[in-house]
């Protein structure tokens, strides 16, 4: 049995999608997959969600370790206590698992005050480490050395990376990255449909109601504000991509235009209903229109702090990183590195 | 059949004033055919026999519902079973009143394509036909018969139209109130009006026009035999919200629609007004061959109608020596022989009329304005009995039998007949087709390399490539040649000169700097794509204009030429058509811009090459007929010389396949 840390250098880094795909292609050529996640805080539920997905069972000892308030954790808890359920646990995890996906905590130094941090969980089950880097500027660079200072060689993802960057971050690997010991596996592009929400998700965030209702799952991966004329808005609206258009409930020259134009949502603003035909052509097209009492700047706000709390939800979004993953990552590297000792 | 039925069925007829069902069957008092009420209240209506429902009465050729929307599905189905094949649907509720009404419109259109049916509306006024007493409407006035069929989106405007051509002594062939063109549109009426002997002229009143394909096709060929004048609304933006809001059809654009009616021979009025001026006057006169004479008793009248006639580009006729002698010898010596000709103010009506038929037997000539105040000397009635064989229009002012009081607004109607005149005459010409690699082209749009797009179909472009890194920038342009010009190259980054992202001029110590400088203030602006940096060979000099396509709901692609540069948006300087572009309408639309003049060249300039904006827009034109995943594209600017030109910088927005 082989156990892979998939650790990150901060929260919210794509780790959970990372060890989905990797967790559903190795399940794909044969192995017997495990998942484990030592150190949660109460209220992660990413363990019932993955093991789910990846058909695993779940029981408390996917996730041994949850604490309540961390504050407190820190002062009741003790270090040879902690790292003996989590060894016993991950023993019982692993039974007739050929690999295991260990998931790290908040960033890799989380938990280190009650010794169960990234850094000690590795040391613990003696881990190959992965790390995923979110590419959020050239100093990530710098932020994944000096993990690395703290941590032995690892495995290193850069994710969310945009355009031009992949053709320098190549050279970047050779010449600053391999000689510190960081083998860069792979450059995950960002992607608009992971980056998306769900048509009902929306409803929910802006607190409207349906006046045509959703047939299917959509995702939507933009929002547009409507307030321009409509032959201008023809272009803008044809370049968008997957998109909701904001707009107020009179517009209705722009709500048949967004209609025409492939828009696959219309919210509705100031809690005014649309014109009666344009009703009846979001029905018979299949474009559901939410009606939200805010007006237009309120609602887009709104709306664009949403789109800050996305997560790898629904069957079209994991498809979509297993791809990526499988395009974008030496998967075949990583699992021999996991199977050299 | 719609206009010569034999039998006419009511349905919804009933003896009670004030109903739909009641006007329609009062209406139909003159017409010879059978009338049948369909009413399972009644066994009679207003002296006409009453059926529980279409089933039980006689053959009917045209049935006319008028009942609440919701029943309408299964009258309509025993229509279809009965074997009546026009239908007239005048009750409201369906698309035009949200979700329900949709539905039931939807299941209209399947019931007539079940039974091939024919039907007009829902959601309308009904049909007149002004020959034969057929007035399957619940208007309040009976229309007179004449020559003018009129179509109609709007119900209503139909009735004022009827009140106004009835106070003026005007009358119509057909009336059709469209309704919602759920299955007969406008398009299907003209192609039938095309044979009406009855017919000589079609007026459109249109707030959009969902088959813009279909409508140029019918009404290219109509044009040739009748002329077709249309008003259409919903030009502003505001128009454009109330028309979506009355109807929820998503209609072309009112510049494709203009374009579409230039192209097709419909003339466009701007009004009712002229809608209607242009109407009469097209009734009256077919063709008119020769320029324009103007002949008055008063300058002041005669320099409003020289004016008009400049500003619409219509001729004054300059006449023969023979012509000016003969007035010469009607005329006394002070008066102006010359085109406007002035008989002066104490001319009489005799003299007048005198010197009418001396210059109308000017070969040039081909149509008068005739002009006359009310002196002391004239007489309204006598100068009327002139006897001219070309077309004579009056501005008699202040006489009620005058054609108009305005000589301006006399003018205008006057430029209808000669635009129908040109297109009468028009020869149609089959659009250019180039030769050029398709599946390169398809290949080049997928991978969404624009300047391959254009080099591919032979539109000229500098020498290019796109680097990702500052070493790659130097090496692609060594290989360029310099200077060069860099942009960057990001989807989300659309004014690239005002974020800094766009470099002129840059020689080869600064290219790596360039490449730096323009990918950190990218990345500046946040969450945005960054492709890379293009790099491109410095074109210098010539003058800009833009070359566009927008495809267009209802018309299809449709181009745009203007003048380009930054200014652009200000002057919004540009001109459409709709795709296929002949060579013909190509040079047109470079000739119609307002800055025409800058190509031609100013001021010792030397002149661009007309010809090679020509051979763009036509290549344009193919690639956007060929390709109709292309949704959107722009070259802008578009570089031009005294012998080619250059696409600088082209955009192009494709529509996404159902794959991801």
């Amino acid at each position: 049995m082989k156990n892979l840390l998939v650790s990150s250098l901060e929260e919210c880094s794509g780790k959970s999608g990372v060890i989905i795909a990797l967790g559903l292609i190795m399940k794909e050529r044969g192995y017997k997959v495990g998942y484990f996640k030592p150190f949660a805080i109460e209220g992660d539920a990413d363990g019932e969600v993955i093991t789910g997905i990846l058909g695993i069972d779940y029981s408390d000892e996917v996730c041994p370790i949850k604490a309540n308030s961390y504050v407190d954790f820190m002062l009741s808890a003790k270090k040879e206590n902690v790292r003996e359920r989590v060894l016993e646990s991950f023993s019982r995890i692993s039974e007739d698992k050929d690999i295991v996906l260990v998931e790290g905590s908040m960033g890799f130094f989380a938990g280190e005050a009650i010794g169960i941090s990234d850094v000690d969980t590795a040391a613990l089950l003696s881990s190959k480490i992965l790390m995923v880097a979110r590419y959020d500027g050239d100093f990530t660079v710098d932020r994944l050395l000096s993990a690395r200072r703290i941590m032995e060689a690892t495995m290193a993802v850069f994710n969310q990376i945009r355009g031009y960057k992949r053709a320098y971050l190549k050279s970047v690997a050779t010449a600053v990255l391999e000689p510190k010991g960081i083998s860069l596996m792979g450059m995950i592009p960002k992607d608009a449909l992971l980056a998306g929400m769900g048509v009902e998700e929306v409803r929910k965030a802006l607190n409207g109601e349906y006046i045509v209702e959703p047939r299917k799952e959509m995702i939507i991966e933009q929002y547009l504000i409507g307030a321009m004329s409509p032959y201008s808005a023809v272009s803008y609206f044809r370049n968008a991509r997957n998109a909701a258009v904001i707009t107020g409930g009179d517009r209705a020259d722009l709500h048949t235009v967004a209609m025409e134009s492939g828009i696959k949502c219309l919210v509705l603003t100031g809690n005014l209903e649309p014109p009666k035909p344009v009703v009846g052509l979001a029905e018979d097209r299949g474009i559901p229109i939410i009606l939200v009492k805010d007006d237009t700047l309120t609602t887009s706000e709104k709306l664009g702090k949403a789109f800050g709390r996305i997560r790898i939800k629904g069957k079209r979004k994991i498809e979509r990183f297993k791809g990526l993953v499988e395009n974008y990552v030496d998967v075949n590297a990583i699992i021999r590195n996991l199977m050299t000792n | 059949m719609f206009f010569e039925p034999e039998s006419v069925a009511v349905i919804g007829a009933t003896p009670k004033e004030g109903k739909v069902g009641n006007a329609i069957i009062k209406n139909l008092k003159s017409f010879a055919g059978e009338i049948y009420a369909v009413n399972p209240s009644y066994s009679e209506v207003l002296g006409h026999p009453c059926f529980p429902s279409i089933i039980e009465a006689p053959e009917v050729d045209l049935a006319v519902i008028a009942i609440p929307a919701k029943s309408v599905p299964e009258v309509l189905e025993q229509c279809g079973k009965k074997g009546v094949k026009n239908v007239v649907v005048i009750s409201a509720g369906f698309k035009e009143a949200g979700r329900e009404g949709a539905r039931l419109e939807a299941r209209l259109v399947e019931i007539c394509k079940k039974h091939k049916m024919n039907l007009v509306g829902p959601n309308c006024l009904g049909i007149i036909n002004c020959h034969n007493g057929l007035n399957a409407t619940f208007s309040s006035s009976m229309p007179k018969p004449g020559n003018i069929a009129f179509l109609s989106q709007s119900g209503a405007f139909i009735l004022a139209v009827i009140e106004y051509f009835n106070a003026r002594g005007i009358g119509f062939s057909k009336i059709v109130s469209l309704g919602n063109k759920a299955v007969l549109d406008e398009s299907d009426f003209m192609e039938w009006l095309a044979d009406d002997r009855h017919t000589d002229v079609i007026m459109l009143y249109l707030e959009g026009i969902e088959n813009g394909r279909k409508f140029m096709e019918v009404a290219k060929k109509l044009g040739k035999m009748k002329p077709v004048v249309a008003l259409k609304s919903g030009k502003t933006d505001a128009g454009a919200r109330a028309a979506s809001s009355h109807t929820g059809s998503i209609a072309g654009s009112y510049e494709a629609c203009i374009a579409a009616f230039r192209q097709s021979g419909v003339i466009s009025a701007e009004s009712a007004e002229e809608l209607f001026d242009f109407a009469k006057l097209l009734s009256k006169f077919r063709d008119v061959r020769g320029d324009v004479a103007v002949i008055t008793n008063s300058g002041g009248p005669g320099v409003m109608a020289a004016d008009a006639a400049e500003n619409l580009r219509l001729r004054l006729a300059s006449f023969s020596k023979e012509t000016i002698d003969e007035l010469k010898s009607i005329l006394p010596p002070e008066a102006s022989l010359y085109n406007p000709i002035d008989v002066l103010g104490d001319a009489d009506a005799e003299r007048f009329v005198k010197a009418m038929e001396c210059v109308v037997a000017d070969n040039s000539v081909g149509s008068i304005i005739a002009i006359l105040t009310p002196t002391a000397r004239i007489n309204f009635e006598k100068a009327s009995l002139f006897r001219v064989e070309k077309p004579v229009i009056t501005c008699f002012m202040g006489w009620n039998k005058s054609d108009f009081f305005d000589p301006v607004r006399a003018v205008k109607s006057l430029s209808a007949l000669y635009r129908y005149a040109r297109i009468k005459r028009r020869k149609e010409v089959n659009a250019e087709t180039y030769e050029f690699d398709r599946e390169a082209v398809r290949k080049a749009i997928d991978k969404r390399r624009p300047f391959e797009i254009l080099k591919t179909c032979g539109i000229p472009v500098p020498r290019y490539g796109i680097a990702k890194t500052a070493d790659e920038a130097v090496a692609i342009a060594d290989s360029i040649g310099y200077p060069v010009v860099m942009k960057v190259l990001s989807p989300e980054i659309v004014h690239k000169t005002d974020v800094g992202c766009v470099k002129l001029d840059v020689k080869k110590e600064n290219v790596r700097k360039a490449f730096l400088e323009i990918v950190t203030r990218a990345e500046v602006l946040g969450d945005v794509r960054i492709d890379g940096v293009l790099i491109q060979q410095m074109v210098k000099g010539g003058k800009e204009v833009i070359v566009g396509m927008k495809r267009d709901s209802s018309f299809g692609p449709v181009l745009m030429f203007g003048l380009g540069g930054i200014y652009v948006e200000v002057f919004r300087d540009v001109t459409f058509r709709v795709s296929p572009v002949t060579e013909n309408d190509a040079y047109e639309m470079i000739r119609e811009i307002k800055s025409y003049r800058l190509l031609r060249g100013i001021r010792g300039e030397k002149p661009c090459s007309i010809d090679a904006i020509v051979n763009v827009i036509q290549r344009i034109s193919q690639l956007s007929l060929e390709f109709p995943k292309i949704l959107e594209m722009e070259i802008n600017p578009l570089r031009v010389f005294e012998d080619g030109c250059y696409a600088l910088d082209f955009k192009v927005t494709v529509k996404r396949g159902g794959k991801r």
